[in-house]
């Protein structure tokens, strides 16, 4: 008898542990693939969020079909995130699930009046988000139009932002994909300088928003990845372009792949090479001497030659040393070029910081206070080596054949 | 009572799974900063020493537990008190464990989910394993042990492997000096490594005591390396700066894991890791005070005690701070100093020093 009461009593026990209040129907929920805000001129959030049309993207029948939108933005105001989230239900009949959010876009004029700190501490107190959605800051407008542009080759636009930030980190070096975690470690620290990747609309934002630009060859209206903003104490303060951007990567030792591009010895106009570098690795080493700090940039990479239009023989391995010494000079040009740069904008966004704490901690206590104006003052050594390991799939270059 | 059936390695199993308990999800020392790990294995140091000094008395009196043996040395009446002192103690402990529990899993995963619900669910389970007896835990340890390794081994390998770990943010150690370090010592030592007191409580009940130093030191040095491990993982993985302000860095840090887009959105192993320890610290906790008032009373069977303890500790879970913030304020000022040092450590060296006083004065 004791026993079957137990057993009652446990069996009911089942029926709370199925966690009845946290139940989450699949058709009950929107997934958010992608967040953007902005600030209204009242000082409101201006929140919009790229929703998910499931029967757009899901496979089978339906989708071939089907002419609608894989994707559809909703915009709402509010005081605070999460009251926009919340209140957005007014609009949109499901409720809104964060767990698969691939991007966050932070608009150009909230970055630059009231910076990131504000808005960072939801993304990470709030439960439903998930740190690993990047953060990229829009160029040159809101971020709204941004996340409304459709494209033909990711379905869902927001997952193509992703792919193109990883892609760009991965083979071109000039962005970082930086998740929420990144920045919120990076606005941590005392150096206080931030550098994240900007993302730009070019063409008309009206025709952008409409399926039909999918039916395009050559999309009038589309989104790219393009700079690199420098964020002091949270707050944006300017940008990097192209290879000044890159720059930051080589100092920050993110390089992965990228190209570099360089004449042929001194000479100009006598034709390119370019070379694809596989391996690069960067240390800083930070000196104080007699009060005087000073910071060492060794950059050591290899790469492979996949495009020569000079005259030159590669079949001779002195050649091939001379445009080692000659692609270390580009890259070294194309660093200094950066750090001259940031120094001027004040803003250590190099990790000099960082590796002067850690290997002198006692000193960096008292230089902390001043580090801007340390940062911005002090010598900066780069030293580069470059070794081309290969010349591709032939030896001497085509143009030597040209008569 | 009768002598429960508990091998040696059940037993080290216990002691490692009330050791890494919520310490691995919640992480201790963090005050510390970058040095936090440290920290812990200074603490577990000491630790270490307090449970030769709990073995010391225990070899002195192997038949009594904690309370039988505080009777023997401090007399009637104020043995009794220390007894029932001792009886809140494990008490209060289960008490707060289960709060802990109920919080951590109402902020992560069951957001909507009523505090009093996981509670009650909990002491449910925990009431069920201790009616029928000490080992049966042992053996529902035994199996959890499996799984909670393979979680571990599993979790931390995808860390490794994802590259989320940066050493450089370990660096540099001892930034601040060794005083940060010392300052966090007695919360680290306390918590987890001293609380491994309540295992005097249940020593004289098992058949093959012996063991119980060869088990109680490797449980705690094993399960003290992996939390140094955890602690400085999670901020290498995090940067102090994040660590520090986690509610459960573990969370935040195996929540960041992604393995070519295949291996990502692990927490759910972490939710697991916490419902196992969290289980095995409330069971060991309340077991002791379950036979702290078997004895103290003298209660012929603890089941028969089950039952309104379990009341007990349910509402009292929910009475014992307001919120979340009051909670865990209480378990970083109030019990590490209050409750914990005096009874973890001042109690036991002085009833050691009395009956060692004691016992040289009846040989001579």
């Amino acid at each position: 008898m004791k026993q079957r009461i137990l057993f009652i009593g446990l069996f009911s026990a089942l029926i709370l542990l199925a966690g009845c209040w946290d139940q989450n129907e699949l058709e009950d929920i929107a997934l958010v693939m992608g967040m953007g805000i902005d600030k209204t001129e009242d000082g409101l959030y201006d929140v919009s969020f790229q929703i998910v049309n499931p029967a757009q993207v899901s496979g089978g029948e339906m989708s071939q079909t089907s002419k609608g939108t894989a994707v559809t933005t909703y915009r709402e105001t509010g005081q605070t995130l999460f009251e926009t989230i919340r209140k957005i239900s007014k609009e949109v009949p499901r409720k809104l699930n964060f767990s698969h959010m691939v991007v966050l876009i932070i608009g150009e004029s909230l970055a630059e009046d009231d910076g990131l700190f504000e808005v960072m501490d939801f993304t990470e107190r709030f439960y439903g988000f998930r740190s690993t959605a990047i953060v990229l800051i829009s160029k040159g407008g809101p971020a709204q139009p941004i996340l409304s542009i459709l494209n033909p080759m990711e379905k869902i636009p927001a997952m193509k932002i992703q792919e193109a930030s990883k892609k760009t980190a991965e083979v071109w070096g000039e962005t970082t994909d930086q998740n929420i975690n990144d920045v919120i470690q990076t606005l941590t620290t005392k150096s206080g300088g931030v550098s994240l990747s900007g993302i730009a609309l070019l063409g008309d934002m009206q025709e952008g928003q409409n399926s039909s630009i999918n039916e395009q060859a050559v999309p009038s209206t589309y989104i790219k990845l393009s700079g690199l903003a420098i964020l002091q104490n949270g707050k944006l303060k300017g940008w990097l372009e192209d290879t000044e951007a890159r720059g930051v990567s080589w100092v920050k030792n993110k390089i992965r792949k990228t190209v570099v591009t360089s004449t042929c010895e001194e000479e100009e106009d006598e034709g390119m090479i370019a070379v694809e570098v596989r391996n690069a690795n960067t240390k800083l080493k930070p000196t104080i001497n007699e009060g005087k700090r000073k910071i060492t940039v060794n950059i050591k990479s290899e790469g492979t030659l996949q495009e020569v239009t000079c005259p030159l023989d590669l079949t001779d391995p002195q050649v091939i040393i001379d445009l080692n010494k000659q692609l270390a000079k580009v890259i070294e040009e194309e660093v200094s070029t950066t750090v001259k740069t940031v120094q001027e904008q004040e803003t250590d966004i190099l990790g000099f910081g960082e590796a002067m704490n850690q290997r002198y901690p006692k000193e960096w206590k008292k230089m902390k206070e001043e580090w801007p104006t340390t940062f911005s003052e002090m010598d900066v050594e780069i030293n580069v080596d470059f070794f081309i390991r290969g010349t591709g799939l032939r030896t001497k270059p085509l143009i030597l054949e040209k008569k | 009572m009768e002598k429960a059936k508990v091998s040696g390695w059940q037993l080290f199993v216990l002691m490692l799974l009330f050791e890494l308990g919520t310490a691995i999800v919640i992480n201790p020392g963090l005050d510390a900063k970058k040095d936090a790990w440290l920290a812990v294995l200074l603490g577990m140091i000491i630790g270490l020493l307090l449970f030769v000094v709990y073995f010391a008395l225990y070899r002195l009196y192997p038949d009594l537990s904690l309370i039988g043996y505080g009777k023997k040395i401090l007399g009637k009446y104020a043995g009794m008190s220390l007894g029932i002192l001792y009886l809140f103690y494990f008490l209060y402990i289960a008490i707060r464990d289960l709060r802990d529990f109920g919080e951590l899993l109402t902020a992560s995963t069951y957001i909507y989910t009523p505090i009093f619900v996981i509670n009650t669910i909990m002491i449910l389970s925990v009431a069920f394993v201790l009616w029928h007896g000490i080992e049966v835990l042992a053996r529902t340890g035994e199996f959890f042990f499996v799984i909670l390794m393979l979680v571990g081994v599993v979790g931390t390998s995808l860390v490794l492997f994802s590259g989320q770990i940066d050493i450089n943010q370990l660096r540099p150690i001892l930034e601040n000096g060794w005083m940060p370090i010392i300052s966090t010592l007695p919360a680290t030592t306390t918590f987890p490594f001293g609380e491994i007191i309540v295992f005097t409580m249940l020593l004289p009940y098992l058949n093959h005591p012996r063991l119980c130093l060869k088990a109680g030191l490797s449980a705690m040095s094993i399960s003290g390396v992996l939390l140094t491990w955890v602690v400085a993982m999670d901020i290498a993985v995090l940067g102090i700066y994040v660590a520090s302000r986690s509610a459960f860095p573990l969370l935040s840090a195996i929540g960041l894991i992604d393995m070519a887009g295949l291996f990502q959105r692990l927490d759910v192993a972490v939710v697991l890791t916490l419902i196992i320890g969290g289980f095995f610290k409330i069971a060991i906790f309340f077991y002791a005070a379950l036979i702290s008032a078997t004895e103290l009373f003298h209660v012929k069977k603890y089941t028969s005690l089950i039952f309104p303890l379990s009341i007990i500790v349910l509402l009292s879970s929910m009475s014992v701070a307001s919120n979340s913030v009051d909670h865990i304020k209480k378990g970083v000022e109030l019990v590490p100093f209050h409750i914990h040092l005096p009874l973890q450590v001042g109690v036991p060296i002085i009833l050691l020093a009395i009956a060692l006083i004691r016992r040289r004065m009846k040989s001579h």
